[in-house]
């Protein structure tokens, strides 16, 4: 496996029976956002009911995977023994462009110092751990 | 029906400061009783009077406390749900209801917070699975493989963001850290009492850009606890009651976790989450932000306190940078003094216990850095998951 953009160590997944869905199709390489089958709404973080109608009916929908940033932040100081070495790293929200919902992820091949809020973005795919496919974002 | 004015904070308590981990041989409950024993002996109550126990994000129920107390009754008790220091103030709020409400007469509020080796709260997300607060381990694999594991990481993202929208800068931030250090200089119990130049501040480390050290709070160890009966109880005694004038609790419904996970809804992103709580506070107490005379501001990071300043309408959206740095937030001349005991910056880090009990000494007219004629104290609990709290104290 490559060198992804942080560490394996901090990359175990714990699905539950509602986010499953979403790391079954980061599975293969799909980003899909949870949607309600009854009103179309979209949300995440992943929850049983869709807030608006109230269904408990939601499929995972995929969705272009192009974005915005925004906000951003570089942590100096590894929380986690793992990510020493790797720091500052960035942490970036991104707006997703099809589904108006915010992700928490990272910007891979671009320096730190040229993120912007506002920058359009993109998912590319990474693999830290055997089997666990994270959705990480490169300038578009 | 609302609580305003039904009841009284008349007794504080504080344990010694202690560094993150340095408490000793003072367990988490040693450290909890010690503070209530204090604040019932600044009340002039009997520890056997108590009768109620309020308290957030703390495992030392009244089921542990009253015994070793030697309550005869517990009445009533309450737990406020959320993380950090949300819930301070709605605990207090909780008292003076279940007080108003005839539930109890004695309410000890109280909360402790002891981090020994791997217990470091700012780690709380970094930890193994299963350990991590308030979050469900599912919802962690959101955030943690990102490497978003500590809450400094979470608000320097919505500083980062009003800084973009409103030219907030790392000047403002150092305004805030250097007014609370000039405010726990005057504070002999404060654990930060060296100068701090704006040299001093750009040389602390960078942490979680745009925080460096010295935009972060203390790491302590330590309890605080007060004590709350009737107004009409207050009146006879041993000390100027602290009246509570209103208490608002929550948050927006789809801010949620939003801290750790981030979706807070856009429009009050690059805020403290507050908004909603100053709006109720305000109406319940029947003031504005004018006639606050001091605002003791929970403080885990800089720039979280001049998110709060807007939310309570001491300037408008985006000008509390200025605010700060043209000297807004001074005990003496401020327009708002603000975290006048040093806060958690520079005083201790004992999640929103001292911001409560700073809140009263003003009223009382016993701080170290009193402002002049306080009538009406404003005091916040953390910006956190949903549930945050705030409280207007009166004199």
């Amino acid at each position: 496996m490559s060198e992804t953009y942080l560490p394996g160590e901090i990359a175990e997944l714990h699905p539950d029976e509602v986010t499953e869905g979403f790391w079954e199709s980061c599975a293969r390489r799909v980003l899909s956002i949870q949607q309600c089958v009854k009103c179309k709404t979209f949300r995440h973080l992943p929850r049983p009911t869709c807030p608006k109608c109230q269904s408990f009916e939601y499929q995972y929908t995929p969705v272009s995977g192009r974005g915005v940033v925004f906000s951003y932040t570089f942590p100096h100081h590894p929380v986690h023994p793992s990510l020493r070495g790797r720091e500052p790293y960035n942490v970036i929200l991104v707006n997703l462009d099809d589904a108006p919902v915010r992700l928490v992820s990272n910007l891979v091949g671009a320096a730190n110092e040229d993120i912007r809020i506002g920058m359009p973005v993109e998912v590319v795919w990474e693999e830290p751990r055997p089997g666990v496919v994270l959705p990480r974002f490169r300038p578009a | 029906m609302s609580i305003k004015d039904k009841c009284a904070i008349v007794g504080v308590g504080l344990t010694d400061y202690y560094k993150r981990g340095q408490s000793g041989v003072k367990g988490h409950l040693d450290l909890c009783l010690e503070a209530i024993l204090k604040a019932c002996d600044d009340a002039g109550v009997h520890p056997h009077e108590i009768d109620g126990f309020s308290s957030y994000m703390d495992e030392m129920n009244a089921a542990i406390v009253a015994p070793a107390l030697g309550c005869p009754e517990v009445r009533f008790s309450n737990l406020v749900w959320g993380g950090g220091g949300g819930g301070s103030c709605a605990a207090v709020g909780a008292a003076a209801a279940a007080i108003a409400a005839g539930y109890c007469d004695v309410v000890a509020v109280y909360h402790g917070i002891r981090q020994p080796a791997g217990q470091r709260f700012g780690e709380v997300f970094a930890r193994p699975p299963g350990n991590a607060g308030t979050v469900s381990i599912a919802s962690r694999d959101f955030i943690a493989p990102y490497g978003l594991m500590a809450p400094g990481q979470m608000f320097a993202l919505m500083v980062r963001r009003h800084m973009h929208q409103y030219g907030t800068t790392t000047d403002h931030l150092a305004a805030v850290a250097m007014t609370q250090r000039e405010h726990a200089r005057r504070n002999p119990k404060a654990l930060r009492r060296d100068p701090m130049t704006l040299d001093d501040y750009y040389n602390s480390r960078m942490i979680s850009d745009p925080f460096r050290l010295f935009d972060y709070c203390n790491e302590n160890d330590g309890a605080g606890a007060v004590i709350v009966v009737s107004a009409e109880r207050a009146k006879d005694m041993k000390q100027k009651p602290a009246y509570i004038m209103a208490v608002a609790q929550g948050g927006a419904g789809g801010w949620g976790q939003s801290i750790t996970q981030q979706t807070m809804p856009e429009e009050i992103y690059s805020t403290a989450g507050h908004g909603q709580l100053a709006r109720d506070l305000y109406k319940m107490a029947g003031v504005g932000p004018g006639d606050i005379d001091v605002a003791e501001l929970y403080d885990h990071f800089t720039g979280m306190v001049l998110l709060q300043l807007e939310d309570y309408g001491f300037c408008g959206k985006g000008e509390s940078g200025p605010l700060a740095a043209e000297g807004g937030l001074r005990w003496d001349t401020g327009k708002i003094p603000t975290n006048t005991h040093g806060g958690n910056l520079s005083e201790v880090y004992l999640h929103a216990t001292t911001h409560i009990v700073e809140g009263v000494r003003q009223i009382r007219g016993t701080s170290t850095s009193q402002v002049k004629d306080v009538e009406l104290a404003l005091v916040t609990g953390g910006p956190s998951p949903v549930p945050s709290s705030s409280m207007i104290l009166r004199g």
